[in-house]
């Protein structure tokens, strides 16, 4: 009924054909938040918009993302992956027709920003990947689902602009845009017929808790608050970048009460923190083999924070960055060339979480870290007179890196402390897109070249990071040469 | 006579790495005619030791009853032998005292059933000694004393009620009413500590300060154990005069107190393929794998095939389903069951958690139901009868089985047999509070019973509920309720729901089996059968009440008489026209 290796092009099992549905849902996401980035020069146009502008909308797409994964958390909880990520389609297929039919800047800002949500897709699918596979399957499964789901951004790359020039004129990239909404919108009733929250005859859907992370000591306690620090400020910048004060799409007035309600968010968030763990801060004793370091967490964080955070803000600026690099280059070549970067997505992700259950975990996030720092340095100093080969060269190596650390940081995040997989997943999602909103918060301020030197100088300070990670401990068994298993037990 | 139950060697030096305790006991009717006291002691070997530890118990027929020394007989050897026989997973107080519960209600329908009116009566007081701790259960004038460090404390509080100078009455005893209030107490044991347990007998004739005295006086139990009696004899004890005394020569480790660190203890097997070898046993195949475990097929040293159950890594540490994984294994072994499968003891002590249950080659039902739906109405009412007396062996043992499906269900050579007990509930665990937190909803959507989860009462009729619902995919390839089954969850939308007749489906059910299917799948679990053999019965023989089909419309019986009686009644109307036309 069961063997050891994972077919996936067995479709006449249940769960593949799961994961072949799930994983385009994500891929669908992804084409529809990122579908802007390839059609710049044309939405400019269009828009006459300047160049700050445009940098704002960039951070815009990706900074609702960070608080909407916490309610699509709380939702799928409630109502099961299945009907939330068909919901999630719906809307974001209508948001992207709205932002496809958007008459004013105003308009556009507020569409992408709303399109931010989409972007909270990857939570449900971990979900329902996780109640559909074995252990022996799901960290291949879900590395599977991660990664050709990312793909979507690079085939919207791709395809749009060579869509947007076929339907021709000046309204061809809403054209483009429209189209990859109604996608979603059809997928959204085809997932909900065919996607299942649990296999035939499986127990119920079962919620997972939400909420505060338990800690264990108090001094995790606070460094957990610590951590959680950083969304809200990013946030607060980003509430800045929009007032009077940076690119005026907010009033004054409006900007005070973004902050207000960021106070809100964060006063209401750690009160949730504080109620968890009000019983061990009181002195309750943790018993031994329930204790861990919080300090893992916030190491994985960081590692996606430079990974993923890295990916999304680079994706965003790459077709862009080849059109104004290369002199007499197409959109659509553009397109193409930028979708370099998450091509690698189809097997450097999963390769990444392969390599780090093989060969230790610091070890091999160190390296992944310090190969996308070369990538980045190697980036910055890219410039019209490259070949265009070189370049493209370059950003897939630099990709490669990006991704297997994703991947490394995904296969760890179990490991820390299984009971609290679904939280500590979370919170590295999480971090990965205040990563994104911060490099591109800084791109709106640069050039590419600088931007590009920036992610490479943050990532070695994360390199020194991850050298605090301490490889997981417990039973490790090891099987002899007549196949006997023999229990090692790591101290 | 000394009615003595076990008699360890005195002084009994236990050869435990841990907890190490020195003990004697004696027992005399003294100036009695009959000893109605009795005490006794377990020693358990090996991985008990630290689970349950070392018992004591003493206990006191109460003397007004004839029926007292089998009382105390009663009491003694019940809880010595059942407390050991309780899951590893139960706490020592939960164990314990459901014990002592049980014997309680024994006694006391003794004591109603019988024919001269005598009371089966007693005092009991157990001590357990387990890895650092002490747990005392106490009910009655027995008593349990502590020696520490030259200080004499008495641990337990006497039931008893002085009515005037010259008497009094117990006010608390074993088998004087059904509920009791048992006095439990856990404390930490130290190194040296002496533990005396004693009836009236003794620790009414031997003050304190003399029995302090005495207990410094040698390091030889037996000898003191002597010295007690006679001191109690010389003081005048009328009664019969029981003691037991117990030193800790060494603690166990602390760590054995706690529940889930006992569960936790072995680690989780690593993810196995053919060919591994755990524990002298080899894989050969794995079976099946789903989030929660892995199922393999094994064989051990004398190519016996076997089937391995594993905990999936996912869990690791969720203690919920560790302690129901290891309760899962408890619940096969104390089965004996045609129907239900045997669970294996593994043939080394095992390094991780599993456990093995027999192989039975065959189709699961959900197989036979794909290549055969619908089954011949003799062949489901035969399988249906196996697994109703498999079900009934559980039930009997107050379980219930709560997943019952066709997955769960392999047709053998010899029969059907029930293959998990995953999430069975077993009565008297859930009903203690337990440290971990259980999963509130087990089963699977499609076949258990509406109450679990609308959130009524469940019991043995919601078995009958799935049961019915295997016999009704059976006969029909279909379920009862439809496609909306798998969505209700409250009340309201259950009653919304209606029955499905199997006769739509399959012609060839008979019309009286079709209203026993629909009256055990009734969603209101009052209105289905009292008990399984009634509904069996039901279904092999006709039951006369229902020999005719349910009075249906006309049309849906008999459709041609319908259009035939329309046809005579229109020509009728148009003759009569005709007859009143030509006539005018």
């Amino acid at each position: 009924m069961s063997s050891e290796k994972l077919n996936l092009l067995d479709v006449t099992r249940a769960n593949i054909r799961l994961l072949h549905l799930t994983w385009f849902a994500f891929f669908l996401t992804f084409v529809v938040w990122f579908s802007h980035a390839p059609l710049k020069p044309l939405i400019m146009e269009a828009f006459n918009m300047s160049n700050a502008q445009w940098k704002a909308l960039l951070i815009l797409n990706v900074a609702l993302t960070i608080p909407s994964r916490i309610v699509v958390g709380i939702l799928v909880d409630k109502f099961g992956p299945r009907i939330v990520y068909s919901l999630l389609l719906a809307a974001g297929g209508l948001m992207c027709l709205a932002f496809a039919c958007a008459q004013t800047y105003e308009q556009l800002a507020l569409f992408r920003f709303l399109l931010g949500f989409v972007g909270a897709g990857f939570v449900i699918g971990i979900r329902l990947v996780g109640e559909w596979f074995p252990a022996r399957h799901v960290g291949l499964a879900e590395g599977v689902y991660g990664g050709w789901g990312n793909f979507g951004s690079a085939a919207a790359a791709f395809t749009l602009p060579t869509l947007a020039l076929l339907f021709g004129g000046d309204d061809g990239w809403r054209y483009a845009i429209g189209v990859t909404g109604l996608m979603a919108l059809a997928y959204s009733g085809f997932f909900y017929a065919r996607a299942r929250n649990t296999p035939k005859g499986s127990t119920y859907f079962k919620p997972k808790k939400s909420g505060g992370l338990e800690v264990t000591s108090k001094k995790d306690f606070y460094f957990y608050l610590a951590m959680n620090l950083p969304m809200y400020i990013i946030l607060a910048v980003l509430a800045w970048k929009l007032s009077p004060a940076g690119v005026g799409l907010l009033s004054q007035g409006t900007t005070y009460l973004m902050y207000g309600i960021l106070l809100v968010l964060c006063a209401y968030q750690f009160s949730q923190i504080y109620k968890v763990n009000k019983d061990m801060l009181h002195g309750a004793p943790v018993p031994e083999h329930d204790k861990y370091k919080f300090k893992q967490v916030a190491i994985l964080d960081w590692a996606y924070f430079v990974t993923f955070g890295s990916e999304l803000a680079v994706v965003s600026m790459l077709p862009a960055f080849f059109l104004e690099t290369f002199e007499g280059m197409t959109l659509a070549a553009a397109g193409a060339l930028g979708a370099a970067f998450a091509f690698m997505n189809l097997v450097a992700r999963p390769g990444g979480g392969y390599i780090s259950d093989k060969f230790g975990r610091r070890l091999s996030m160190s390296i992944f870290i310090i190969g996308l720092t070369i990538g980045y340095f190697t980036l910055s100093q890219v410039n019209g007179a490259w070949p265009v080969w070189m370049a493209v060269i370059a950003v897939m190596f630099c990709s490669f890196f990006v991704q297997a650390g994703e991947g490394a940081v995904f296969a760890m995040v179990p490991l820390v402390k299984r009971r609290l997989t679904g939280q500590v997943a979370g919170m590295a999602g999480a971090y990965g897109n205040v990563g994104a909103v911060t490099f591109l918060t800084i791109y709106s301020f640069v050039d590419a070249s600088t931007f590009f030197m920036v992610i490479g100088g943050c990532a070695l300070v994360i390199f020194g990071i991850v050298q605090f990670l301490e490889e997981p401990q417990g039973h490790m068994h090891e099987v002899n040469e007549d196949g006997s298993i023999t229990q090692i037990e790591l101290t | 006579m000394s009615a003595t139950i076990t008699t360890p060697k005195a002084p009994m030096e236990h050869l435990q790495p841990s907890l190490k305790v020195a003990f004697a006991q004696l027992s005399e009717a003294g100036r009695k005619a009959e000893n109605q006291d009795t005490v006794g002691a377990r020693f358990p070997e090996g991985a008990a030791m630290a689970t349950k530890g070392v018992a004591m118990a003493i206990a006191d027929g109460v003397s007004s009853s004839s029926a007292a020394r089998q009382a105390s007989q009663t009491a003694v050897t019940g809880i010595l032998t059942d407390y050991y026989a309780t899951p590893d997973t139960w706490r020592t107080g939960q164990s314990a005292s459901r014990v002592i519960h049980s014997l309680n209600r024994y006694l006391w329908s003794q004591s109603q059933n019988n024919v001269r009116q005598e009371g089966y009566l007693t005092t009991l007081s157990l001590l357990v000694l387990k890895g650092d701790k002490l747990f005392i259960f106490h009910v009655g004038d027995s008593r349990i004393y502590r020696f520490r460090a030259g200080q004499l404390e008495l641990l337990t509080r006497d039931h008893s009620q002085r009515i005037d100078k010259n008497t009094t009455y117990l006010s608390r005893a074993l088998g004087a009413d059904l509920s009791l209030e048992i006095d439990m107490e856990s404390q930490e044991i130290e190194r040296g500590d002496i533990y005396l347990l004693s009836t009236d007998g003794l620790h009414d004739f031997i003050d304190e300060k003399t029995l302090t005295q005495m207990l410094q006086s040698s390091d030889d139990l037996d000898a003191q154990c002597k010295a007690l009696y006679q001191t109690a004899l010389n003081n005048g004890s009328e009664d019969n005069i029981s003691v037991q005394l117990a030193r800790v020569d060494d603690i166990g480790t602390p760590s054995e107190s706690d529940a889930i660190t006992v569960l936790s203890r072995l680690p989780f097997p690593p993810l196995l393929k053919p060919g591994h070898i755990l524990d002298g046993l080899t894989v050969e195949k794995i079976l099946h794998e789903s989030e929660r475990s892995q199922v393999y097929l094994v064989k051990n040293a004398e190519g016996t095939p076997l089937v391995m159950k594993t905990p999936s890594v996912n869990y690791e540490d969720d203690a919920a389903y560790i302690e129901r994984f290891v309760r899962e294994s408890w619940i096969g072994s104390r089965l004996a069951n045609r129907h239900v499968v045997r669970v294996v003891e593994p043939p080394r002590t095992r390094t991780c958690l599993y456990y093995l249950t027999e192989y039975i080659p065959g189709p699961t039902l959900t197989q036979v139901i794909k290549e055969r739906a619908p089954l011949p109405v003799s062949d489901a009412v035969e399988l249906i009868e196996q697994l109703v007396m498999g079900i009934r062996a559980l039930h009997r043992k107050d379980t219930l089985h709560q997943d019952l499906k066709p997955d769960n269900v392999v047709v053998g050579a010899q029969g059907v047999r029930i293959v998990d007990f995953g999430s069975c509930w077993v009565a008297g665990i859930e009903e203690m509070a337990s440290p971990i937190a259980a999963d509130k909803i087990l089963g699977t959507l499609d076949y258990s019973a509406p109450e679990y989860r609308y959130g009524g009462p469940t019991g043995p009729r919601s078995d009958q509920f799935s049961l019915a619902v295997l016999m009704y995919e059976m006969l029909t390839g279909k379920h009862p309720f439809g496609e909306g089954y798998g969505k209700a969850m409250a009340l309201p939308q259950f009653q919304k729901l209606s029955y499905r007749s199997a006769l739509q489906f399959n012609p060839l059910v008979p019309v009286w089996m079709d209203r026993a299917l629909e009256k055990a799948l009734h969603t209101q679990p009052a209105q289905r059968y009292e008990a399984l053999s009634e509904w069996l019965q039901d279904l092999k023989r006709p039951n006369p009440n229902w020999l005719t089909a349910k009075q249906k419309p006309l049309m849906e019986r008999h459709p041609e008489r319908v259009w035939k009686g329309l046809a005579i009644a229109g020509w009728a109307v148009a003759v009569g026209l005709l007859v009143f036309v030509v006539t005018r």
